[in-house]
């Protein structure tokens, strides 16, 4: 029954990974494409909205508005991926630095991109999921010499 | 010929290509021009419109002639410039547009008739009966090279960068623009279209800072990012620029071209200048070539192009050629338009003299000289002829970036008006090393916007300094002097379109098709436009240039689409059991960018066998539906039930939790945007579920109101469509599957009415459950996280096995929700159709306050009584299903009007018989009525009846 | 309708003579006349609106004081600049009506102007990619040949037949499901028609003043009774303009505002190949819509840059996007290189259909919001606006086109017609 439920993620793809919760917050306030907080973390989306990977119920403030979407996202942790970025988006990659995220376009694809550790994490929308996984793996084969990562 | 010795190409690496099927070598290095030249191909071309016999004229971007077909392993192009391509080992390399050859075309004979067939003679003839009488030749002999028959799938890769200040040309002054850039602390691209970087410095034989220039050019990019074999093509606005770099020289031999755009804070255009023909009697003959291109062919590719040469200029440039020739073997002279002459040791110079005429088979064979009113000429034998008629700036890219241009009589030449952009070199009419040199380290100084100690690179003054005599073709009646070599267009085209009232220099190119070539007039359209000014008594700067626009240099579309290509030209969102319904047979198809399931085939099931069943299946017994990609957007705040009550046309504010309601969003001219159904979850809380292909839309419309109209009010929007799994269970067996399903929610007829939901948990899982039905049976909508959507599919698999479950796909469902007169948006409906059109008129009469499109449902056509409005179809021959979009129409006499059609029809299971529903004019007004269709010109007839063929009570809801 | 007084006519027999004599007896195709102070009607615009308006005023209505006033060149707005492409395959019977009188005066109008605009009826083929899609078709096709046009409904094979080298890839994204073709559609020379109006126009005296620009309006009363100009003041007793992206700029000088946006569109060249493509083809799914012209070079367009702009250049990421729709559906084109791009300036109106009539201004005429549309419209355009100049009255044709439907709530719109997405 219920309880022997796996819990799939978007999408196989050895670069996707599963955080354990998102969730998207109405309410409260931060400065523009900044991330606050590690665990969890805080991504600025617009003013007085944010995704929060890792979220504490017990710490959300009173009176927010909170939407899980765990699933609803599907995350890329790309290594190495100056190239990739420089493909896909127009973003210059120093602007992700840590404590920073943007939001962008991705191979025609609105995406989140924000830096953790060595990777950079892309969020886009589940659905979604396969149509990056492609890309990727097409523009693996367009960089010379360079493997899928 | 070859010369034994010099050249920049690599003499060890010898290559083998073909011409015409001839084989031929050349070297590592090359281009597929110069290895011609080398092997002493005279004619490599034809002209597009006389057929007449071309020959290669310049060694770069700006060569007119040279287009070629080349095909080298699985890569080909059909209309590659000769003067571009690197030639690699097993090229085969082709002639275009001449038959048999374009050594002997048969075509070339229109030459002939080339007095009856001036600039726009198309425009005065081929009338009558019809251009399509003579279309088709016509079109046979047009066009150049042949589209291929393979389809090349390579992937092109696109670059994003940005630097601080981007130099646009890799010659002295762009090389010595990114060298001051970068000492001042910038971040520099230096971008150049060839392989070495130097520009005119690879051929000059220059000195800087007292050494060799290519020395000098070595250590002064230090630090500096180069793009080589790069062409800047395009400018855009917000600084952004497009280019193509050309990696055909990578160690590998070939990789596809890459695209880059650059995002420049700042730019410097170090572009250089272009050489322009002097025009003159026969001055297309192969073997007249630009003088400097004939200078870089000897220094850079080690090519002598001929023996007996004549170089005939009006300015100074081009007797380095001569001298360069005359120390290379060749017998020189050197014709100056100019009055007065200088001695150069071993070449004689004639002053006052330009060529008159030229003449030779199969190319250049000797050339009359003499004053520029031919009162006196002189034949002078010559297997060569290097022209220059002066430098055009190339201010292209300048221009694109909305610099303007000013005429510089002094000069005769457009120059960029800098005015706070940073332009260096040659472009701006510098001609002088020195002076390039200086330019460009101010330039790059300014660009970084920093001062910095480097000290800026110095060169020995010019030794030359006449000035230009401007020549614009020579007033020699009977004559044929050539403008534009590939379009063939002459000066007397030119003078001809002046005369017939083609004045301004948009439509001199538009009626001439001057500068309209595959060399975009690279060469031609100075020269064209001075004519131009001449003939109607202007002045050159009233006259001005056509409007440069991207691209530059005409570049490949592969290249601009990218990787987006194939299957990834747009995206297919998968629902999150993709996989399950693939698995199960599913006929998946895109409906509004969903990958979705049609219906699921058995073995040796045909399409329409498989809807049937399912249908009757969900109908009779109980289906499995996925309707996860339905919108889910949450709203929440204090002001969302006001707000929402703002947006909807119905009344929202006063469902009570837990409950449902069906509701129309309109657009502001009433039309109905969307449908759907609102759930309220608590006070201050609900959750909208907008249709598949319309959330995004719905979602923005929200916040626009939101954010531009109401920002006081408080209110939120969460899109968690992709979060949520949904699936419907439906069929008059399907409460016992969603019992089974366990969970703690109470599914009593009380507690969980039709248009209600509840929230619970299915062990630690969160779950809604909602009645919600599109089929006219017991229905519940069973949502979880996706992430488990794949369990919760296979577990109402099994337990509804028992009942006989069987999951149905989109088309089953359009047949289940036909028999109930369900409207589908975009099918039933379109960007015309009020709610008064569906029989929705209740809320417009019962809801007080405003809301989006309120007023258009008042106006006089909203509320004229013959609207088309929704009904139902019964076919006259219950066998047949009509075809969607058979309209009814109204038979007058001979003619026909129609009265509307048909949006939806099939089979019905529960009638056994057709069915349809369509949006008639005063379709509510003719019940009963029989009425003729209309479809493809065949005629049936239908009886009109209400949009309802089953259940219309809506007992089974709650059966 | 008299026979117009051409200076020269064009024929083969005249090329014949004028080859022998050196091509030196053409004489000018219009002449460039000094303003004079006042003419009875004035166009505002001397595009191919603004010039066929002039010449069906003169041939038609008699009008012998007439002046086309153009700011820049005739026929350097959109005139110039579009894909060349005509056909009359409209959903309503308002909008068939229109483009096919369009359509149906194209199709004599070279031996009219005596000016071959190289009418190209080569056939329209419009393509669906779905099952839904053949379904709307259906529906648009039905209407069109209760409407009287000529149309044809096609499966996949017809129109592989009709496109030998569209994509047959059927896992392609958006392979092809069928489609339908109005043989009557094709294309013409866009700059011909132009130059052609303008010359038979000229040729029965109406004054083209090109480089003169209309600065403002003069009025007696509310009534607008002449234009400031670049080049003086002249007074005027009816004045259209057909003035396409820039109407709003002009409505704006005689104090209204209009119901449409202007949006650069753009359009490109590729280098000509020999011909491989022998019909236009338009395509929903992709927006792209393309044809070979007879130099051989593909013409082709797709959706708008969709930000307000007067710019006439458009931006990389769009041209992007239409690039990768026409090698969508034409793979081969691959090889091929883009040689021009440039962009018009489209005025959309809300219903994506046309403002033919009165402006909210007294003795000022509309022609404008053709949007995307407007050369396969000229010479309607032309034929209707010169008609309600004339007579003051509309003519059944462009009577539901007026700017009262946004006051009466009857849109015309044929986006949604077509079952667009709205």
């Amino acid at each position: 029954m219920a309880e022997d439920w796996l819990r799939h993620a978007a999408i196989s793809h050895k670069a996707v990974i599963a955080p354990a919760s998102i969730h998207l917050v109405s309410g409260g306030d931060q400065a523009a494409n900044t991330v606050v907080g590690d665990e969890p973390a805080r991504l600025w989306l617009a003013p007085g909205r944010a995704l929060v990977v890792g979220f504490d119920q017990a710490a959300a403030p009173d009176g927010d508005f909170v939407s899980d979407v765990t699933d609803g996202q599907a995350v890329f942790a790309l290594i190495d991926a100056d190239d990739i970025i420089a493909m896909a988006t127009t973003l210059d990659p120093a602007l992700l630095a840590p404590g920073l995220c943007a939001q962008t376009i991705f191979a025609g694809m609105k995406v989140l991109l924000w830096r953790r550790g060595d990777a950079i994490l892309l969020h886009v929308d589940r659905p979604l999921g396969n149509y990056i996984a492609a890309w990727l793996a097409k523009a693996g084969t367009a960089l010379e010499g360079v493997a899928e990562k | 010929m070859r010369l034994a010795l010099g050249g920049r190409i690599d003499r060890a690496k010898k290559l083998s290509f073909t011409w015409n099927g001839a084989a031929l070598t050349g070297f590592t290095g090359d281009t597929i021009a110069s290895a011609l030249l080398a092997n002493g191909v005279k004619i490599v071309a034809r002209s597009f419109k006389y057929h007449r016999p071309r020959g290669v004229f310049a060694a770069w971007v700006d060569e007119p002639n040279a287009v070629v077909d080349v095909r080298w392993g699985d890569q080909h192009d059909p209309n590659a410039r000769a003067t571009l391509v690197s030639l690699q080992d097993g090229m085969v390399v082709a002639g275009v547009n001449g038959y048999p050859s374009v050594a002997h075309d048969a075509a070339g004979a229109l030459d002939l008739l080339h007095r009856f067939l001036p600039a726009g003679f198309y425009y005065k003839t081929f009338m009558t009966p019809s251009w399509h009488h003579y279309e088709p030749r016509i079109r046979a002999m047009a066009g150049l090279g042949r589209v291929g028959a393979a389809i090349e799938t390579r992937a092109f890769e696109t670059r994003n960068t940005r630097c601080d200040v981007l130099v646009i040309g890799g010659g002295p002054a762009g090389i010595a623009a990114a060298r001051a850039a970068r000492a001042a602390g910038a971040s520099v691209l230096l971008v150049d279209d060839r392989a070495e970087l130097g520009g005119s410095l690879l051929w000059d034989n220059a000195t800087i800072d007292d050494g060799p220039a290519l020395d000098w050019v070595a250590t002064a990019i230090d630090g500096v990012r180069v793009l080589s074999r790069s062409t800047v093509f395009g400018a855009y606005d917000h600084g952004s620029f497009a280019v193509l770099e050309d990696r055909a020289t990578a160690p590998t031999g070939w990789a596809e071209p890459r695209l880059w755009v650059v995002r420049a804070a700042q730019m410097v255009f170090a572009t250089g200048a272009i050489e322009r023909p002097l025009v003159f009697p026969d001055n297309d003959r192969p073997g007249i070539m630009s003088a400097n291109a004939v200078l870089a062919y000897l220094r850079q590719y080690g090519v002598l192009p001929g023996r007996r040469v004549i170089v005939a200029t009006n300015n100074d440039s081009a007797y380095a050629t001569a001298i360069a020739l005359r120390d290379a073997g060749a017998v020189v002279e050197i014709a100056d338009a100019r009055p007065d002459a200088p001695n150069i040791e071993g070449i004689r110079v004639r002053p006052a003299s330009v060529p008159l005429a030229t003449g030779g088979r199969g190319g250049l064979a000797w050339v009359d000289l003499g004053p520029c009113d031919g009162s006196r000429r002189e034949r002078v034998p010559a297997d060569l002829l290097a022209v220059s008629g002066g430098w055009s700036p190339a201010v292209h890219l300048f221009s694109q970036a909305g610099g303007a241009l000013r005429w510089d009589d002094t000069l005769a030449a457009f120059l960029p008006d800098a005015a706070g952009r940073h332009v260096a070199g040659s472009v701006t009419g510098a001609w002088d090393l020195a002076t390039c040199l200086a330019q460009g380290h101010r330039a790059g100084l300014d660009a970084a916007g920093r001062a910095s100690d480097l000290a800026a690179p110095h060169a020995p003054a010019s030794a030359l300094t006449r000035p230009i005599l401007p020549l614009w073709g020579l007033d020699l009646p009977g004559t044929r002097q050539w403008v534009d070599y590939q379009n063939d267009v002459t000066a007397k085209d030119v003078r001809l379109a002046a005369s017939e009232g083609y004045r301004s220099v948009e439509h001199l190119k538009r009626y001439t098709t001057l500068g309209m070539a595959t060399d975009q007039g690279k060469t031609s359209n100075v020269n064209g436009l001075a004519i131009l000014a001449d003939a109607t008594g202007q002045d050159i700067a009233a006259v001005g240039t056509t409007k440069f626009r991207p691209p530059f240099t005409p570049v490949p579309l592969a290249a601009i689409a990218g990787l987006r290509a194939g299957a990834l030209f747009a995206p297919l969102r998968h629902l999150p059991v993709h996989d399950d319904h693939v698995a199960l047979g599913a006929e998946m198809r895109d409906y509004g960018g969903w990958a979705r399931p049609a219906c699921y085939r058995g073995i040796g099931e045909t399409t329409a066998a498989a809807i049937k069943r399912e249908a009757t299946n969900a109908r009779f017994r109980v289906g499995l539906f996925d309707g996860s990609s339905l919108g889910k957007i949450e709203v929440q705040g204090s002001d969302a039930a006001a707000f929402l009550n703002l947006m909807y046309y119905n009344e929202v504010a006063n469902l009570r939790p837990g409950r449902l309601r069906y509701c129309l969003l309109l657009r502001e001219t009433g039309v109905v945007y969307d449908d759907g159904v609102v759930a309220r979850l608590a006070a201050d809380r609900y959750l909208l579920s907008p249709s598949s292909s319309h959330t995004a839309g719905v979602l923005a419309m929200l916040e626009l109101w939101h954010q531009t109209e109401y920002p006081t009010m408080q209110v939120a929007f969460h899109d968690v469509t992709a979060a949520w799994a949904t699936f419907a269970v439906s069929g008059p067996k399907s409460r016992e599957i969603v019992v089974a399903l366990g969970g703690g929610a109470d599914l009593s007829e009380q507690a969980l009415p039709h248009m209600a939901m509840t929230e619970t948990m299915l062990g630690a899982v969160p779950c809604r459950i909602a009645r919600v039905s599109f089929t006219g049976e017991r229905s519940y909508e069973i949502s979880v996280p996706s992430g488990y959507a794949h369990a919760l599919w296979r577990q109402l698999l099994d337990l509804g096995e028992a009942s006989g479950i069987m999951p149905y796909g989109i088309e089953s469902l359009s047949v289940l929700r036909a028999e109930k007169g369900y409207i589908l948006i975009g099918t039933d409906t379109d960007g015309m159709t009020l709610p008064v059109d569906l029989g929705l008129e209740g809320p417009l009469r019962a809801k007080k306050i405003d809301f989006v499109g309120k007023r258009s449902l008042l106006t006089p056509d909203a509320t004229r009584p013959d609207r088309r409005q929704l009904v139902g179809l019964l076919p006259a021959d219950p066998a047949v299903v009509p075809v969607p979009g058979t309209h009814a129409v109204l038979r007058d006499g001979g003619g026909k009007r129609s009265l509307g059609w048909i949006t939806t029809a099939c089979r019905s299971p529960v009638l056994q018989r057709s069915v349809a529903l369509g949006m008639i004019e005063s379709g509510r007004a003719r019940m009963g009525e029989t009425i003729d269709l209309f479809h493809l010109g065949q005629f049936s007839r239908a009886t009109i009846v209400a949009p309802c063929f089953y259940d219309p009570a809506g007992e089974k809801l709650h059966g | 309708m008299s026979r117009t007084p051409f200076r020269t006519r064009y024929s083969a027999a005249g090329l014949l003579r004028q080859g022998l004599a050196g091509q030196t007896g053409w004489g000018e195709a219009w002449r460039a006349p000094a303003p004079k102070p006042r003419y009875d009607f004035v166009i505002i615009g001397g595009g191919g609106h603004g010039l066929a308006t002039a010449y069906y005023l003169a041939k038609l209505h008699g009008a012998n004081r007439v002046a086309v006033l153009e700011k820049g060149w005739i026929g350097g707005g959109n005139t110039g600049r579009n894909t060349t492409i005509v056909r009359s395959n409209y959903f309503f019977p308002e909008s068939a009506a229109l483009y096919d009188h369009a359509l149906r005066l194209y199709e004599g109008l070279s031996q009219e102007l005596n000016y071959n605009i190289m009418l190209s009826q080569r056939g329209v083929v419009t393509i669906a990619h779905s099952h839904h899609d053949m379904e709307l078709m259906a529906r648009s096709v039905n209407a069109m040949l209760i409407n009287g046009i000529d149309v044809e409904l096609l499966d996949a094979e017809g129109v592989h037949r009709e496109i030998k080298i569209a994509n047959r890839d059927p896992d392609a994204r958006y392979p092809i499901h069928g489609g339908f073709v109005q043989r009557r559609g094709g294309i013409a020379r866009h700059d011909a028609v132009a130059w052609g109006y303008a010359r038979a126009a000229d040729a029965m005296g109406v004054d083209i003043i090109q480089n003169c620009e209309v600065t403002g309006f003069r009025f007696d009363g509310a009534r607008v009774v002449g234009v400031e100009t670049s080049r003086g003041p002249i007074a005027a007793g009816r004045i259209g303009m057909a003035v396409s992206g820039h109407s709003g700029v002009l409505a704006a000088k005689a104090g209204f505002k209009l119901p449409i946006q202007s949006y650069a569109l753009q359009a490109m060249v590729t280098e000509p190949v020999k011909p491989v493509l022998d019909t236009v083809i338009l395509s929903g799914s992709t927006g792209i819509y393309c044809s070979q012209s007879d130099k051989g070079e593909m013409v082709f367009g797709a959706g708008l840059d969709l930000y307000p702009s007067y710019a006439q250049r458009g931006n990389l990421p769009v041209g992007q996007t239409i690039i990768a729709a026409l090698l969508d559906m034409f793979p081969r084109f691959r090889t091929l290189k883009l040689l021009r791009q440039w962009a018009g300036i489209v005025d959309v109106c809300w219903d994506y259909s046309p403002l033919i009539g009165r402006s909210p201004v007294e003795g000022l005429y509309l022609n404008c919001g053709w949007g995307t549309g407007g050369f396969k419209a000229i010479p309607a355009g032309g034929w209707l606006l010169a008609h309600i100049l004339a007579t003051g009255q509309h003519h059944p044709i462009s009577a539901p086109f007026d700017l009262n439907r946004f006051t009466t709530g009857r849109l015309i719109d044929e986006a949604a017609g077509a079952g667009i997405a709205h």
